[in-house]
């Protein structure tokens, strides 16, 4: 983005190198937590931005318009000085001022935060919308659920390093294969152990998550143990998961 | 024109800021002087009203040059509001010359002002404009090659330095630069290792002494054509070499 050099390396986005300018014309950035020059106004503040970006003066003030009404900022508050804004309403100036000069590709870092639920839900919608539109949204997030809804892709960063990329359901298949079974019946306990199951009892029902190539066997010894099946459940995995799985996996591996 | 685009910007927030308030107290200190020296009349009220206000507009400039150079940069990178300028199709060098030109154009409009109440309360104590008021023209325009060399060399400093360090090492090319001439005196006197110090250090200071006509003008005396040229140039110059340096050193940090 320009903003920090590399130690070695090229890169290069949208067919240019990061560091040509004009590259940036096609590039739309909200960093996080974004701070803006707060003695001017939000119309005020687009139409420098709108400069920067090298949109046409004749063009600036229906762009500007048009993307403050997108983002759902009141029109009263379009020519209030910033300072007196909320955090919610500058995290929508913020989306604006990425999305204002109409960029092929978005980048948004922690796009959700300080946002309330409905807050939050409109910035999901305005995702998918800039998403439908065939513009590339790269957001940062750490609600995986946010991710799981919106993403193509994902890739997984943990204590600063990649530990999974792809596609949401590729990475998540991964994590398939994996059967719910609750019953009743604490006879079948031992039994359902031997299969590799962990049992959780609640009450008069237990539960054990297992293989989905034990689960005939499993079923076989319930039924020989005399056990009442009350449910099987596919598991299916999220993100959340997914990420845990990881982090597990790296954190079993410093050890 | 992204260059005018964030000088504009930078100028607005001064502005807004409320920099140009001083220009009330300048007001009232040249109302107040000029009713006093209107009582008096020996024949000095033009020479200390001329002194005064001159020092006034100097005073005023060089602490605003001073006190938003510092913080031209390092604000917009403490409020991470850099963050959605360099991000745009803007390069490093053209923010540093916006932020520049930025404040150099408040100086000029505060230092304007400035000028149009000296040359007020100069008509109501003498009642009428004589020749010699060209040359305190001059001298005001003198002052504003020093604000633009002052908002030079205090953004270089504040690109490798804290605010405050930079505001001490400003103050201090300020005062030092007042001195210049003695400075060249020491280089010319001196042999040795004390030679090449000074004329190092006499180049490298803002040459002050040169810029500083207040004193005769208010004598009344007259200032060539030849001086102003190559005062301008000077200025320019100077300036010129700090910027590009506080662009290079800008052009090289990261921003985290």
């Amino acid at each position: 983005m320009g903003l920090v050099k590399p130690t070695s390396g090229s890169a290069s986005i949208l067919g240019g190198v990061i560091q040509d300018p004009a590259v940036r014309t096609q590039i739309g950035f909200l960093p996080e937590q974004p701070y803006f020059y707060d003695y001017l106004t939000a119309a005020e503040l687009l139409n420098y931005y709108a400069q920067l970006s090298g949109v046409p003066g004749g063009e600036r003030a229906r762009r500007i318009t048009a993307t403050l009404d997108r983002v759902g900022l009141a029109k009263d508050a379009v020519n209030t000085q910033l300072r007196k804004f909320s955090k919610g309403m500058l995290q929508r100036v913020g989306i604006a001022q990425a999305i204002l000069h109409d960029p092929k590709l978005v980048f948004l870092d922690e796009p959700m935060s300080g946002l309330d639920p409905i807050g939050r839900r409109e910035v999901r919608d305005l995702i998918a919308s800039l998403k439908e539109e065939g513009k590339t949204v790269f957001f940062s997030t750490h609600i995986l659920s946010d991710a799981e809804a919106l993403c193509d892709r994902v890739a997984i960063v943990a204590k600063g390093e990649l530990r999974g990329v792809g596609v949401v359901a590729d990475l998540t298949s991964s994590m398939r294969g994996k059967v719910e079974l609750v019953w009743e019946g604490v006879q079948a306990i031992t039994a359902v152990e031997a299969l590799g199951g962990e049992t959780h009892v609640a009450g008069e029902m237990i539960r054990a998550v297992i293989d989905d190539a034990k689960l005939d066997q499993a079923i076989d010894t319930l039924r020989v143990n005399k056990a009442r099946i009350i449910s099987m459940t596919p598991v299916r995995a999220t993100l959340e998961d997914y990420f845990l799985s990881k982090l597990a996996q790296s954190s079993g591996g410093n050890n | 024109m992204r260059i005018a685009y964030i000088a504009a910007n930078t100028f607005r927030e001064a502005v807004r800021d409320r920099v140009l308030y001083n220009l009330i107290i300048f007001a009232l200190l040249m109302i107040g002087s000029s009713l006093l020296l209107g009582q008096i009349t020996i024949g000095v009220e033009r020479e200390l009203l001329v002194n005064l206000g001159l020092t006034a507009i100097s005073i005023f400039g060089v602490l605003i040059a001073i006190f938003i150079g510092i913080g031209l940069v390092s604000k917009e990178i403490d409020k991470r509001t850099v963050y959605t300028v360099l991000t745009r199709p803007v390069q490093r060098w053209q923010f540093i010359l916006g932020k520049y030109f930025g404040l150099v154009s408040t100086l000029a409009v505060n230092t304007l002002f400035m000028a149009a109440g000296l040359f007020a309360a100069l008509l109501f104590v003498m009642r009428r404009f004589q020749h010699a008021d060209v040359y305190v023209l001059v001298a005001i325009f003198f002052i504003l090659l020093q604000f633009i060399m002052v908002t030079s060399f205090t953004m270089l400093f504040s690109s490798f330095s804290t605010p405050i360090e930079s505001a001490v090492m400003a103050f201090c090319f300020f005062v030092i630069g007042n001195f210049s001439e003695d400075l060249r005196a020491l280089a010319a006197a001196s042999t040795g290792a004390v030679k090449i110090f000074a004329s190092a250090a006499a180049y490298l200071v803002p040459n002050f002494s040169a810029l500083n006509i207040s004193s005769s003008v208010a004598h009344g005396e007259a200032v060539a054509g030849r001086i102003i040229l190559l005062n301008t140039g000077y200025a320019i110059l100077y300036s010129a070499a700090m910027v590009a340096a506080a662009a290079l050193i800008f052009q090289r940090r990261d921003m985290k």
